[in-house]
């Protein structure tokens, strides 16, 4: 059956929808946009949809990825255009393309997640500095939170799952720049990162309401960072991508 | 406000999303070159209130007019409302993110007693005086709608005008007096405004009418103050359901409602004539809708909302005259799109059971039966036509589709009830549970009935309004010896809280003379009294000591028939003589017919308002 691959932003205006809310999102605009969306088999069929990855609840994003199941074919461009008009305001398609059969699921390829965290400073404090700290930070082999789980709290080490820390002092806040792991390699929050870290220098900023946003997905592959649309042309069209969006990475 | 709202207020609240307002198909409209500015107020979450079919009619129709736009409020969540008081930022609407008394009017719908402490709290939250005496000219017109407007009393001290009755025609007239009024010379007076909406058919204006007492605290009348307001309000009602606007573009909310679906109204009003059921009553005459304006109405609700289902809603669905050819056409048109059809409220008899069959590919849900009581004598008495034949045909038409769960309603505590009736609701659950054994043979380990039973609460316009609640400790016994006698592994019985019940009967009978518990109940953090958790008893006992109301006088007491009551004023088309012979004849065992399907019973409304019984597809009864 053909799939659709397609990037799309999650804005201001809806980041605090949760995973849920954003699937039922895209079922139903793609039920208003009338795509020939394929449903799976038996008693409770559902539309064939997958997401890259969950988005915490009050989180923006830059780059998304889902992945559609048609009945009949439909050019990308087409699905992207209707979708397009049939979506929310707040979440926008920045390219579409069809995708082999066969290729890998979005969830199990993408291993890496890029966010930019803006908090407020408290201090006197610089990005030299500020630089300073992290590679003290980043030095350590532990970085331990307490994570919830059904079993009680417990301890975690996820400095192993932190691959890049940054951080820029712009006026009264810090922007970071921050790349974990995500996916099947297990996931990092931003916030549990921003939290430690702050902790750490003594909370010379405030990481109480730190806003977030993911600037991106990828696959780790030979040292280098694809992303889902990389990944899907590497031997797929590319009908319908949008120039100039969603093809840059770091 | 609004920056400061989206980024230190929402990140701090659970469920973020209830006060957004940036839903698909909210509409927007320019604050400054709209000269009509009015909120819905729903005095209950989010979730709730956004399920609310009246909600979504008001909101379509008045933001259909160029002249007026509709924004909506909901009650504030306790984490919300305790950053908003911590903040001290006023309650806001939310599409516009404005302070509520900005708005020329607001729009309450009451559809349950126990959202009063939420309605005043809400008005507390926007910084707007309670009572309508304290609102001088400035402030927002407060006004309220909805089944328990019915008896406005408890109401009245708060509200400058209720409307009663349907309101699709009845908002345009209201929207033109304000319109007009806010054109007219300065200053503006408030009286000149509310005199004007008294001159609206359906609208009660209860300051203009003076309430006076017996030394027993019966009424003696309810008496106009002035010569232009009538000595009796009649609830407007809409007389074709076809020519009314009914929203094809309605909101789709981003979260989880209660309702997550199309809700598609088949036919408006009941006429099967249960004694207890004030919705049976206030919504007649029965009205339906052609089965061609169902079908165009369903394709454009899918089209423009992309949701995937479709439910019929009225207040039973099995009795619309055409169910089974609309049933037909909806489900050859969606059936390909992954869009299903449901049917939210069923007869308890075979033919419902054999529609349920057709819309529901998997019987994954439990079927719902409400046989209301357990012996024919009792539901004689309060006139449902179901025979415990029926039921049984119904559960075992259930069964042998595969439907392995079953939940029956029953109500306790109703006029003439003795124990052998409570008896009679346990016969009834394990016959139903032995059928379910024999029929699911080796699948019985599956079955599971559930019995759920709610209080009686004598509601105004009802054939029961005289009608004395049992006390708290009678209905508590009662609902422990049925827990008795339901202890079986297939059963789960549950109850609701009596304590509520008798609260809630208080304000569905009270007068004037409750407002005062009310706002005290109020004062002292009464709040969202019908979830359990915020629920406080207790408090409510004080805030009657406090404010010398008896509640026991309005729930407790046989209201005697010529007294006075409370919301005679009101007129909701069935006359009282109607009300009063079904009362009777209750207390006699006779069943009265459906006018569906027989005579006329001369209920008045008919004879009274200008509309009448209307049925698609079968030979009205109605007189001309
Ligand atoms: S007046 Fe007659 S036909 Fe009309 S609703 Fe009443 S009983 Fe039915």
């Amino acid at each position: 059956m053909p799939r659709i691959r397609m990037e799309f932003s999650k804005r201001d205006r809806v980041r605090f929808l949760s995973h849920l809310d954003m699937v039922k999102a895209f079922e139903r605009a793609i039920r208003r946009a009338g795509i020939p969306i394929a449903f799976s088999e038996g008693f409770n069929p559902h539309p064939k949809m997958n997401f890259a990855s969950a988005l915490a609840v009050g989180v923006t994003s830059d780059r998304e990825y889902i992945d559609i199941e048609l009945r009949e074919t439909m050019a990308a461009g087409e699905v992207m255009s209707l979708i397009s008009a049939a979506l929310p305001a707040g979440i926008q398609i920045s390219g579409a393309m069809a995708v082999p059969d066969n290729s890998p699921a979005l969830m199990a390829m993408v291993n890496r997640a890029e966010y930019r965290v803006t908090v407020p400073v408290n201090g006197p404090l610089d990005t030299e500095s500020l630089t300073e700290g992290i590679s003290r930070f980043m030095d350590s082999s532990e970085v331990m939170i307490m994570k919830r789980t059904k079993k009680g709290p417990r301890p975690r080490n996820i400095r192993p799952g932190i691959k890049k820390l940054t951080g820029t002092v712009i006026g009264d806040r810090i922007d970071f720049s921050i790349l974990t792991v995500a996916g099947s390699e297990g996931n990092v929050r931003p916030e549990e990162v921003v939290r430690t870290f702050a902790d750490y220098l003594g909370n010379e900023f405030d990481a109480d309401l730190p806003q977030i946003n993911r600037v991106g997905l990828y696959t780790e592959h030979n040292c280098r960072l694809l992303t889902p649309m990389d990944m899907g042309s590497m031997n797929g069209d590319t009908e319908g991508r949008d120039e100039g969006g969603g093809d840059s990475f770091a | 406000m609004k920056q400061f709202i989206e980024n230190r207020i929402l990140p701090k609240v659970q469920k973020p999303a209830r006060y957004q307002g940036n839903e698909w198909n909210s509409v927007h409209k320019d604050w400054d070159d709209t000269p009509v500015r009015m909120v819905f107020a729903f005095p209950d979450v989010y979730e709730v209130g956004m399920s609310h079919l009246g909600l979504r009619i008001l909101y379509h129709i008045v933001n259909t007019r160029e002249d007026t736009l509709m924004e909506r409020v909901f009650a504030p969540w306790v984490d919300m409302e305790e950053q908003l008081r911590q903040h001290g930022l006023p309650l806001f609407s939310l599409e516009s993110v404005r302070p509520l008394a900005d708005f020329d009017a607001i729009a309450f719908t009451l559809q349950y007693e126990m959202s009063y402490t939420n309605l005043l709290n809400m008005l507390d939250l926007a910084g707007i005086p309670l009572r309508a005496a304290q609102r001088g000219d400035s402030w927002p017109l407060v006004l309220a709608g909805g089944p328990t407007a019915y008896n406005p009393e408890p109401l009245a001290p708060f509200i400058d005008a209720f409307l009663l009755g349907e309101g699709e025609e009845a908002i345009h007239d209201i929207i033109g007096i304000i319109r007009k009024w806010k054109q007219g010379a300065t200053p503006r007076k408030r009286s000149d405004l509310l005199k004007e909406l008294a001159g609206v058919s359906g609208v009660y204006v209860p300051e203009f009418y003076e309430v006076s007492y017996h030394d027993d605290g019966t009424i003696k009348g309810v008496v106009p103050q002035v010569s232009f307001v009538p000595s009796r309000v009649t609830k407007r009602v809409v007389r074709d359901l076809d020519g009314v606007d009914f929203p094809t573009s309605p909101i789709v909310p981003f979260m989880e409602i209660v309702h997550d679906r199309i809700m598609l109204e088949v036919l408006r009003g009941c006429s099967r004539g249960c004694r207890f059921c004030q919705a049976g009553m206030i919504y007649r005459p029965v009205r339906e809708k052609r089965p061609e304006t169902i079908v165009t109405q369903a394709e454009n609700l899918v089209k423009n909302t992309g949701y995937d289902e479709i439910s019929l809603t009225s207040l039973s669905t099995s009795d619309y005259s055409c169910v089974q050819g609309v049933l037909t056409s909806l489900m050859d048109k969606f059936g390909s799109e992954g869009v299903g059809v449901s049917l939210p409220s069923l007869r308890a008899d075979s033919f419902s059971v054999d529609l349920a069959k057709e819309v529901q590919r998997v019987r994954k849900t439990t079927l719902t039966f409400a046989p209301e009581a357990g012996t024919q004598r009792m539901r004689d008495v309060i006139n449902k036509g179901v025979t415990e034949d029926n039921l049984m045909e119904a559960v075992t038409g259930a069964f042998e589709a595969g439907w392995t769960s079953v939940k029956l309603y029953f109500m306790i505590g109703l006029p003439a009830e003795t124990y052998e009736d409570l008896d009679g609701i346990a016969d009834l659950a394990f016959k139903v549970v032995d059928r379910g054994r024999d029929i699911l043979g080796n699948r019985a380990g599956r079955l599971r009935i559930t019995v759920s039973a709610s209080s009686f609460v004598p509601k105004p316009h009802t054939p029961f309004q005289w009608v004395a609640q049992d006390s708290m400790e009678a209905l508590q016994e009662k609902q422990q010896y049925l827990a008795r006698k339901l202890k079986h592994r297939r059963l789960v019985f549950n109850w609701h809280d009596a304590r509520l019940s008798t609260i809630e009967a208080v304000f569905s009978r009270g007068s004037r003379k409750v407002a005062a518990a009310l706002e005290r109940a109020w004062a002292c953090g009464c709040k969202f009294d019908s979830w359990n958790e915020h629920f406080k008893y207790d408090t409510w006992q004080e805030a009657f000591r406090e404010t010398g109301v008896d509640p026991g006088f309005y729930s407790q007491r046989g209201f005697a028939l010529d007294e006075t009551l409370p919301w005679d004023h009101i007129d909701a088309g069935v006359t009282k003589e109607f009300l009063l012979s079904e009362y009777k004849r209750a207390f006699s065992e006779e069943i009265t017919a459906d006018c569906r399907h027989e005579e006329c019973t001369l209920c008045g409304v008919c004879q009274s308002l200008p509309a009448a019984l209307d049925l698609k597809g079968a030979k009205n009864n109605a007189p001309d």
